[in-house]
């Protein structure tokens, strides 16, 4: 079973920010709940100063504490797919936060409410296509949590279309984060397979997980400078 | 070492809340766990009537800067401002490691994180 994951190398990053504006674009972004975000980092001083970027979303763990937690308190709205990707049902969700307070990431977002992101009231075209014909991860609701899909709809298409072996190659089946970055900075797919780039550049770039303490296992990889500690 | 640390934090915190009596925090988690000490029903965390809250801050005794460390708070924050709601603090800034100490595998709590406990 392929095992997907997502290389960032944040010897790379520059911080241009189009990850974040692809994931926007095709995720009907909510403003109360972004699913991508660049944290920004100084380090030295001057002037030997520099800034870091990290771009960050779900790391879709393999033993999510999310899940967990979900799954304590009975509401069950957290599943983890055979393709390893974390997902949130929002029709299950009760707001309860208890994800948002477990993650160590910092991913889960609460939406506080769906508004418009125009001022004056109009709709973008996103906006405007029909709550029914969207994928049940982009049927936004307030009062509930959302995170990062690995852009499940996409990766779910196909599989659906029996070409899984073209996720992380083809962009139409690879999450639209990893498509839009044009310094090479994110790769996506499947690590099980030793030949797929993501898999070479994770061994060779000394690629690691963070916040190994906490046992969490993420299927996201960041080269970080001076490689694995 | 981060664990060990994290789990003393949150011991050495939780002790003032007991001044002048031993405090077995896992006989409390246990209780907790059993019923026996009533956190309420209600699952949220949003500083009301959360059983988030009663469970951390008013059980065990934690201070509200073990969890908010980024936070600037007043002198007299465990008097006064307990329950204040950090304003557009963001929630990514909150530290997770004091949470490593009780709920990491082998921890006194339920077990969110698989990180093995430190002997």
């Amino acid at each position: 079973m392929a095992k997907y994951v997502r290389l960032i190398d944040m010897e790379r990053c520059m911080g241009c920010r189009a990850c974040v504006a692809a994931c926007y674009t095709e995720n009907y972004f909510t403003p109360h709940a972004p699913w991508n975000v660049v944290l920004e980092h100084e380090i030295g001083t001057y002037p030997n100063a520099q800034l870091a970027f990290m771009p960050v979303n779900c790391m879709h763990c393999e033993e999510p504490p999310c899940k967990k937690v979900c799954d304590a308190i009975g509401v069950n709205a957290i599943t983890k797919n055979e393709f390893g990707v974390v997902l949130i049902d929002y029709d299950k969700c009760i707001g309860s936060k208890y994800c948002i307070a477990v993650c160590p990431y910092g991913v889960p977002m609460y939406n506080e409410s769906v508004d418009g992101l125009y001022p004056d009231g109009k709709t973008t075209p996103y906006e405007d296509i029909a709550f029914s014909d969207r994928h049940p991860t982009h049927r936004k609701k307030a009062n509930v949590v959302e995170k990062c899909t690995f852009c499940w709809h996409k990766l779910e298409k196909a599989v659906a279309a029996g070409k899984a072996d073209r996720i992380g190659k083809d962009p139409e089946y690879t999450p639209s984060c990893d498509v839009v970055c044009p310094v090479n900075a994110r790769f996506f797919g499947d690590i099980e397979d030793p030949d797929s780039e993501v898999a070479k550049r994770i061994g060779a770039k000394k690629a690691t997980q963070i916040k190994k303490e906490y046992g969490t296992r993420p299927q996201v990889y960041y080269v970080l400078e001076g490689g694995d500690f | 070492m981060i664990k060990m640390l994290s789990f003393l934090m949150v011991a050495v915190i939780a002790v003032p809340a007991y001044a002048g009596e031993a405090v077995d925090l896992s006989k409390l988690a246990k209780d907790i766990r059993n019923g026996k000490i009533d956190v309420g029903t209600e699952y949220s965390v949003d500083y009301n009537d959360d059983r988030f809250h009663k469970i951390h801050a008013d059980t065990l005794g934690l201070n509200c800067s073990t969890c908010h460390a980024g936070k600037q708070y007043q002198p007299d924050f465990v008097l006064l401002r307990k329950y204040e709601e950090e304003a557009g603090e963001p929630r990514r800034k909150l530290d997770r490691a004091p949470c490593l100490g009780c709920h990491q595998a082998g921890g006194i709590a339920t077990t969110w994180y698989s990180g093995r406990a430190t002997k």
